[in-house]
């Protein structure tokens, strides 16, 4: 739990150093991935902690970054760039794992009774978890940061799924398999993310600046971004949701036969990992949602918003739509799951309720941003 | 009788806050005029300049900016005024995406003028906004209050961090703008010299009240200086 904890903290200060959430959802994706190697090495009564440590920097990062940092400029704090990180980091981290504790405390099942231990030695996902750390370190002092988190993302998971797969050729068991390939598949799936957020920004970029040089009236464009950014969140953010549980819902004869058959819970555990990671991440993706700034921007910088030609309730409008509109669609898809499909099925009722839980936590931090917006002048403004 | 050529108008204007009041019974821009407002720290130049681009509501009284209420019809406003101040916050990204961003928000963003601020500035437009020097933020700043070719520019303090090449390219900008004929300039700084040197009116205040408001020929000449002037007065910072 400690290599959990230390990477978790590690992971978190990167991405507050970070300042994008592209580079913070790399980090992030990174940390998953390394949470689920660092699952294989914890007690199974641990689980429930390590699945809401991988969701909650997701879900915080930017929160804490814009509570610490509230306006552009240097750290509030008279110290040393790289000390007031490191504070900030802690500051961040010991406040997640209150907030933690305390979702721990509400979670009304337990992922315990899904995942069984399987007796892996924890040689060599111990030293891939410690590695992790230190190339999130390294990325943030080198200040390298995007190729390293790339790197971190893909690879070291990779490169643990090949150790666990050099055990099993000399002493494993078939678990063993299933484990190291869904590492390599956790590996591959970020990449595959990574590659088609990239992809689907700079056609969004192309667009835009076809766009511009139209010139059109500036309510009409104003408008039209508005719905933009609208229509592409609600598509990426259920279409990814859709995806996940149609995963999940199609494999589920793949699972109930693993279990039986001896398997145990190695499947639906990846799985899970998965479940839990690529609706997140979609929803997460909505903090990108624009008005032509990121959501993130905003939270870092509210201040921007003061002088720009709009005016502070349309904005606070628009982007509460922008922000609420696809997560409680998506969890509207979650609930259809859960009343079609996850009956009697423990685990996937388990799964179901952290994406709502972690869904209902996106609203809140939602509400938190919205709350930092510039105000309506006021006498006392 | 309100002036209908008058860029900005103010009648019976009252702002209080706390312990803090500004007062301005009546006072008008015209078109072509560089506007110096100086006097002390806390004698209330921020706050008019707040006042008029909507960032606050007057207490009471009248605040028509090209005729229009700055509360009231705020995005109309601010679409056709440029605000400057050193410490005003910017979104954090590229400067050339932000210029893209921004030009979404006012349907007179000049990219061509953009593009030769940013070359008089000196600004690399790959570089991203969080890692300019202070200096180098004051000069976006300023670039960004321009690209819209607003009819109105308030500068608060734009003088700050810039090393002389900076501010004479700044006060050469200032004296264009003017020179359109049809546009205006309000400079609140505490560089005395250049405000004097590049206003043709000066306005000062002193605990949220215009002690002196005129021609700055008639209020300075090359045997008095601002600073001296000020002194007199009792507004020196």
């Amino acid at each position: 739990m400690s290599a959990v904890l230390l990477h978790a903290r590690a992971t978190a200060t990167a991405a507050l150093s970070a300042g994008s959430a592209g580079k913070a959802i790399l980090q992030l994706l990174s940390a998953g991935s390394a949470l689920f190697l660092a699952s294989l090495t914890i007690g199974d009564d641990e689980w429930p902690i390590a699945l809401v440590a991988v969701a909650l920097p997701l879900l915080s990062v930017p929160l804490w970054r814009g509570l610490l940092w509230t306006s552009d400029g240097p750290s509030p704090l008279p110290l040393q760039p790289w000390l007031a990180r490191a504070i900030e980091g802690m500051v961040f981290m010991l406040l997640s794992l209150l907030v933690m504790l305390g979702l721990w405390g509400c979670l009304s099942f337990s992922l315990s009774d899904l995942v069984a231990w399987p007796g892996l030695h924890r040689g060599p996902l111990i030293v891939t978890v410690l590695v992790l750390p230190v190339v999130g370190w390294s990325a943030q002092l080198t200040a390298i940061r995007l190729p390293v988190a790339i790197w971190a993302t893909i690879a070291l998971p990779g490169l643990g799924g090949a150790l666990i797969g050099i055990q099993l050729l000399t002493d494993g068991p078939n678990t063993l398999a299933i484990a190291a390939l869904c590492a390599v598949g956790v590996a591959l799936v970020s990449g595959v993310l990574i590659a088609t957020f990239t992809a689907a920004r700079r056609l969004t970029r192309r667009i835009e600046s076809i766009g511009a040089d139209f010139r059109l009236g500036l309510r009409d464009r104003l408008q039209r971004d508005f719905i933009r950014q609208l229509l592409r969140s609600l598509v990426i953010v259920n279409g990814l949701t859709i995806l996940g549980w149609s995963l999940v819902i199609y494999t589920r004869e793949r699972i109930v036969g693993a279990t039986l058959s001896g398997e145990q819970e190695v499947v639906p555990m990846v799985l899970g990992s998965l479940i839990i990671v690529l609706p997140l991440v979609a929803r997460f993706m909505t903090i990108d949602a624009q008005l032509g700034v990121r959501l993130s921007h905003s939270m870092a910088t509210p201040a921007a918003w003061q002088l720009l030609p709009i005016h502070p309730d349309q904005l606070r409008l628009r982007l509460g739509l922008l922000w609420s509109l696809p997560v409680l669609s998506a969890m509207l898809i979650d609930l259809a799951c859960y009343a079609l499909y996850a009956t009697g099925v423990g685990w996937l009722e388990g799964l179901l309720s952290t994406s709502l839980w972690l869904s209902v936590a996106l609203l809140v931090f939602g509400f938190l941003v919205f709350m930092r917006l510039p105000r309506s002048t006021s006498h006392s403004a | 009788m309100p002036d209908p050529a008058a860029l900005i108008t103010l009648r019976e204007l009252a702002f209080t806050r706390r312990d803090f009041s500004l007062r301005v019974a009546s006072w008008s821009l015209q078109p072509g005029q560089v506007v110096g407002l100086v006097g002390p720290n806390g004698a209330g130049k921020t706050t008019l300049l707040q006042l008029l681009a909507g960032v606050l509501r007057p207490s009471s009284g009248e605040v028509k900016v090209l005729g229009l209420d700055p509360v009231a019809q705020l995005p109309a406003v601010r679409q056709q005024i440029g605000i400057m101040s050193d410490d005003q916050a910017i979104f954090r990204m590229r400067i050339a995406k932000l210029m893209h961003l921004l030009s979404g928000y006012y349907p007179t963003w000049d990219r061509a003028l953009v593009d030769t601020l940013l070359d008089r500035f000196d600004l690399d437009r790959s570089a991203r906004v969080d890692q300019l020097s202070k200096g180098q933020g004051t000069r976006l700043r300023l670039v960004l209050a321009l690209a819209h070719r607003p009819k109105v520019v308030l500068l608060d303090e734009p003088g700050t961090g810039l090393d002389l090449t900076a501010r004479r390219a700044l006060l050469r900008t200032v004296l264009e703008v003017a020179g359109e004929g049809e546009r205006s300039v309000i400079i609140s700084s505490h560089m005395l010299e250049d405000v004097a040197r590049i206003s043709d009116r000066l306005l000062v205040l002193r605990d949220g009240a215009v002690i002196q408001d005129g021609p700055t020929h008639a209020l300075v000449d090359d045997t008095v200086t601002l600073e001296e002037r000020l002194l007199d007065w009792g507004a020196a910072g």
